[in-house]
């Protein structure tokens, strides 16, 4: 089956491991694969700009600590420490306007 | 003469309404490419069939400037008329007057011509063209959008229900043609969000055009909103008529009955299902095959393709076809092809529009993004629409019948009426490849060469489960019939269940997984 020609306008495609000659429309073959989320990360959850940093690289922090005020669909978001911990990044400015899912802090 | 005289003021003011927002207005429309609403209705109905309602209405504003304003017919023309005879409410909004805006007197034409529709029992076609409420009205225009929504719902599976969006829908007026059944865009003209791009701009920092965002191509390819793309408002029309054919005109009616047909001499059924389980073929051309004059009205054809649906007719009826596409995706189900198929398979069971359905799926697409999109809620509408439908139901099984997707296909556990299967059926838990391997997995482990012994075992399995015997054995599957004989046993079946009975618990309604 691998091996064999196949039609240009089909690709190969696998369910339960039998392999089909089908269209796979852009929709499916592009799509993003999917990567296990880093919890030292915090990341935009909404594009949206950078208010206040109150934390820098190298600060130790307490859970529930500010780290950052976030502007987003006009709403003034606190984001806090989800935990204790040193951050080892601060990857924007105040002011900034990021996209949503961009690093913003990293934990150490 | 007094009523001369009478009959002459009144054409006089009939003039004066139909003139609609003027001819600078109307220059406008033309030169987007539009027709004005009343040559829509025009172009749509049958010849001088249209009777119009409502055009003396004057809007009831006060504030902003309004009081003295004077907008003709306030921006919405209402009536009735037929198509190929068949009767049809109609209201069409004209974008020449104040932009076809809704103030509480035009929602109050559209309330007007719904609520006759719903009584009479008739089709109901909306023609939405307008820049959304009208804002010196307030509140009212909100009212009014509230007043359409609410009509929509209760007139749903009562009366089929048509949207046509020629020009700008947005913010919530979208949400009337989202409760409708079937909504018809056009190339260039219609453009449909709930938050146009100037928002999105400023609130997300995101640039894009209305088109990229809520043109007829997206609403038609991606987010399934739509059900009919054309090119020009002409073939929009001849789209829509051919779908008044189709349909009845209420749930208390069967669908018009037209002058049987046999299937063209092209389609071959035998020709078209390769052998191959893996080998992909176009599965509108086993529909072809069997229906009247090999006439298939395609529903939704731009989006989730791995399922096609749609209208033809068998021995002069209108059926509905829910049919796996093995040439896209293999045929797969996924959360936008079930919801594809749920929605019109609830639709045909409200209309009384018996449901064929032909299978030939490997299962359902594997993937994260799927199962985090909640591809158990979505494939869980296929279940419940299948099983809720008290139309004559037949399934066709043309090859694979695998794992949950066999169940899912209107399967006789589900209650099908007939289930018929092709000699190249399948029917398994899941494909031969898969299925050795788990069955086998310690013989194919302790062999001295694997490869060999896991083809051997593959084969073992095809011989043993890959046929239609099996379920045959069991009584769940009526028929095992050749390719030829499927349009024969599919108008008999049809015509033994003319007068199916369903007994069901009463219920004030149940609960789909939305």
């Amino acid at each position: 089956m691998s091996t064999e020609e196949i039609k240009p306008e089909y690709q190969r495609f696998v369910v339960d491991e039998s392999t089909y000659e089908t269209i796979i429309p852009s929709k499916i073959a592009n799509k993003k694969k999917w990567v296990r989320p880093n919890p030292k990360e915090i990341v935009s959850f909404l594009p949206g700009t950078i208010l206040e940093l109150n934390v820098k690289a190298g600060d130790a922090v307490k859970e529930g600590d500010k780290l950052l005020v976030f502007e987003a669909m006009k709403m003034h978001t606190t984001i806090n420490a989800p935990f204790a911990g040193t951050i080892k990044l601060i990857a924007a400015n105040a002011g900034d306007k990021v996209p949503k899912g961009q690093l913003l802090v990293e934990f150490e | 003469m007094p009523l001369k005289k009478k009959i002459l003021e009144l054409k006089k003011r009939k003039e004066e309404v139909l003139q609609g927002g003027g001819p600078q207005a109307i220059a406008k429309q033309q030169a987007m490419g539009k027709m004005t609403a009343r040559e829509r209705i025009l172009a749509l109905l049958d010849e001088s069939s249209f009777h119009e309602y409502d055009l003396f209405v004057e809007h009831s504003a006060r504030e902003f400037g309004m009081d003295g304003k004077v907008l003709a017919g306030d921006g919405v023309v209402i009536g009735t008329g037929t198509i190929f005879g068949s009767p049809v409410a109609i209201f069409a909004q004209d974008f020449t007057v104040m932009g076809g805006s809704l103030g509480l007197m035009h929602a109050r034409k559209i309330t007007k011509i719904m609520d006759y529709a719903i009584k009479m029992r008739m089709p109901l076609i909306g023609i939405n063209d307008s820049g959304g409420a009208r804002i010196q009205e307030g509140v009212n225009s909100l009212a009014g959008y509230g007043e359409i929504f609410y009509r929509n719902t209760i007139a749903s599976g009562v009366i089929p229900q048509i949207s046509v969006i020629l020009g700008p829908c947005a913010g919530g007026a979208v949400y009337s043609p989202a409760l409708t059944d079937f909504v018809f865009v056009v190339d260039n003209i219609s453009k449909m969000f709930i938050t146009g791009p100037e928002v999105i701009k400023s609130v997300l920092g995101e640039e894009i055009t209305q088109e990229e965002l809520g043109g007829a191509r997206v609403h038609c390819e991606t987010t399934g909103n739509a059900h009919f793309f054309a090119k020009s408002e002409a073939e929009c029309f001849e789209q829509i008529k051919k779908l008044i054919t189709y349909i009845p005109w209420n749930n208390s009616k069967k669908a018009l009955r037209f002058e049987p047909k046999h299937p063209k001499a092209q389609y071959k059924i035998e020709d078209i299902v390769p052998d191959n389980p893996n080998k992909p073929y176009d599965v509108r051309d086993v529909i072809r095959a069997i229906v009247d004059d090999s006439d298939f009205f395609e529903v939704q054809e731009l989006w989730a393709q791995n399922i096609v649906i749609g209208f033809g007719r068998l021995n002069g009826d209108t059926i509905g076809f829910v049919a796996n596409q093995p040439k896209v995706l293999a045929g797969v189900l996924d959360c936008d092809s079930s919801d594809k198929a749920a929605r019109f398979i609830r639709f045909c069971d409200a209309f009384n529009i018996p449901i064929v359905t032909l299978e030939d799926l490997p299962g359902y697409l594997p993937g994260v993004d799927q199962e985090h999109q909640g591809v158990i809620r979505h494939g869980a509408k296929m279940l419940y629409a299948y099983s809720e439908a008290t139309v004559p139901r037949i399934t066709v099984i043309l090859r694979k019948a695998y794992g949950g997707g066999y169940i899912a296909m209107n399967s006789r556990h589900m209650q099908a009426d007939f289930v018929f299967a092709w000699p190249l059926a399948e029917i398994a838990v899941m494909g031969p490849e898969g299925a050795a391997n788990i069955i086998f997995r310690k013989e194919i482990m302790e062999a001295e060469n694997p490869d060999e012994m896991r083809k051997l075992k593959v084969e073992e399995y095809k011989e043993k489960f890959a046929n239609p015997y099996v379920a045959a054995a069991k009584g769940y599957i009526d028929s095992v019939i050749e390719p030829q004989e499927t349009r024969r046993f599919l108008i008999h079946a049809l015509e033994i269940s003319l007068e199916k009975v369903v007994e069901r618990p009463a219920r004030k309604h149940g609960i789909p997984p939305f």
